[in-house]
Order: structure tokens, then C-alpha cells, then sequence
């Protein structure tokens, strides 16, 4: 049920910022490839917003918490594996390389 | 530059991100768009459930815009539904072949550094703005 909520609320969170960012507009996207046109660089921004606002995904490579919502054993995932080290209420994410 | 909104670029790109990392801490997954939909059709039914409420947020988001009264542009979408359709093909099965979009390759992965997502991202923006180089400014092109 929580990780319903999370989605819900993350997918919220989405929605809000591609519209503020006016990236549902497809003129503003195509103004940031018309390079040879009247050129947009507002899409650079978005993204260099994005870096800005998922920074603690960081934490991927170190111990942390298990994803509070989703299942933590060992999880052999198509993007790493995600190791529940027990007695602790952690777990650590290892992403594979690249 | 016409039409910059730093501002507003910036602000929106920073709830996506914040959405995205919230999503990795609290689901465990990549909020790559992508990715989530095709999911939707070839997903255990287990995992169907997270898939369409984040999908219903990202629906929820426009509207809550909408309804709180914020002027939003007016959208206008030129090419011919087939044209769409193909396009859409297009994208759809690009983002299948290379696992991942803007939101997954371009926001998640170039924020790890992944030298895939780097390649992916490349790859696609510069297509991108060769194709729109030739739809929009090539004599003859695009009257479509």
C-alpha cells in the first residue's frame, strides 16, 4: 500500500515538474533542438535541475536504508543487485558498472 | 535565445529530479518513463500496481496545474496523426532497444555518471536535433 502512495506521489511530484518546466509543450522542446533556429537552451536546464534534485541517489553505492516499500533480500536486478545486510535495517545497492 | 525560462526550467527539472530520487529511495525503482510504461505490458501482474499509480500521478500533475488556474501554453500539434503514429512507433521502440529516455538515461543515468545513459543520451538528443535541422530548415522538407 505505502508503495503505492510513493508512486502516486512521486509520479505526482513528475507530472508537476515537467509542466512548471513547460517540457508538456512540445514547441519548448523543439526550440532546445533547433539549433540552427531560435534556440531554447531551457531543456539544459531542466535536466541540470534534475541532476541538482536526485543528488542523494548517491546513496546507491553505499549502505542505506532498504527501499521502504519494496522487498529487500537479495534482489538480482537488471541494474544490480540490492544485498540486505541482516540485523542492521540496511541494505546496500551495487549498481553494475555503466 | 528566445523563449528562455531559466527560472521556471530549473524549478521544474528540480521537483523531476526530487520525484525521481524519492522514487529510487522509496521504491527501489528508476523513474524512467519509458521504462515504467513498457513495463505495464510485460510485467509480472505483481508489478503492474506501482506502475499505474505513478502513471496516474504523472496525468495528476498537469491537472492540478490546470485547475489551480495557472496559465499554461496552448499546445499545438502540427504533423498528420500518421505521422504521429510513426513517430511514435519510433520512440517506442527506440526507448525498448536502448532501455531508457530522457527521464531514465538523460536524468537517472546521466546523474551516475553511466557511460551508457551518457551514450544514450548523446545519441538521441543529437538525432533529435538533426531531424528537426531537416524538417524545419532544409529547402523543401517538411510541408508535412
Amino acid at each position: 500500500m505505502g508503495g503505492y502512495l510513493s508512486a502516486l506521489f512521486c509520479g505526482t511530484l513528475f507530472g508537476l515538474g515537467l509542466t512548471l518546466a513547460q517540457m508538456t509543450n512540445p514547441e519548448k522542446v523543439l526550440g532546445f533542438l533547433d539549433v540552427a533556429g531560435h534556440w531554447d537552451p531551457s531543456l539544459a536546464l531542466v535536466m541540470a535541475g534534475a541532476d541538482t534534485g536526485i543528488k542523494f541517489q548517491r546513496a546507491e553505492k553505499r549502505a542505506h536504508r532498504c527501499p521502504a516499500f519494496d522487498r529487500c533480500g537479495i534482489i538480482r536486478h537488471r541494474l544490480g543487485i540490492i544485498r540486505h545486510l541482516p540485523g542492521t535495517g540496511h541494505c546496500r545497492a551495487e549498481l553494475w558498472p555503466g | 535565445m528566445e523563449n528562455f525560462t531559466p527560472y521556471s526550467a530549473l524549478a521544474g527539472g528540480g521537483l523531476i529530479g526530487l520525484s525521481a530520487g524519492l522514487l529510487w529511495l522509496f521504491n527501489g525503482r528508476v523513474a524512467g518513463i519509458s521504462g515504467i510504461t513498457g513495463g505495464l505490458f510485460s510485467s509480472r501482474s505483481r508489478d503492474i500496481g506501482w506502475r499505474l499509480c505513478f502513471l496516474a500521478g504523472l496525468l495528476l500533475g498537469p491537472l492540478m496545474f490546470r485547475v489551480a488556474g495557472a496559465e499554461t501554453a496552448s499546445i499545438h500539434i502540427s504533423p498528420s496523426l500518421a505521422v504521429l503514429s510513426i513517430a511514435g512507433l519510433l520512440v517506442g521502440y527506440g526507448t525498448g532497444l536502448g532501455n531508457g529516455c530522457t527521464s531514465g538515461h538523460g536524468i537517472c543515468g546521466l546523474t551516475r555518471l553511466s557511460p551508457r545513459s551518457v551514450v544514450a543520451t548523446l545519441t538521441f538528443m543529437i538525432v533529435a536535433a538533426v531531424t528537426v535541422y531537416i524538417v524545419r530548415h532544409w529547402p523543401g522538407a517538411g510541408s508535412w
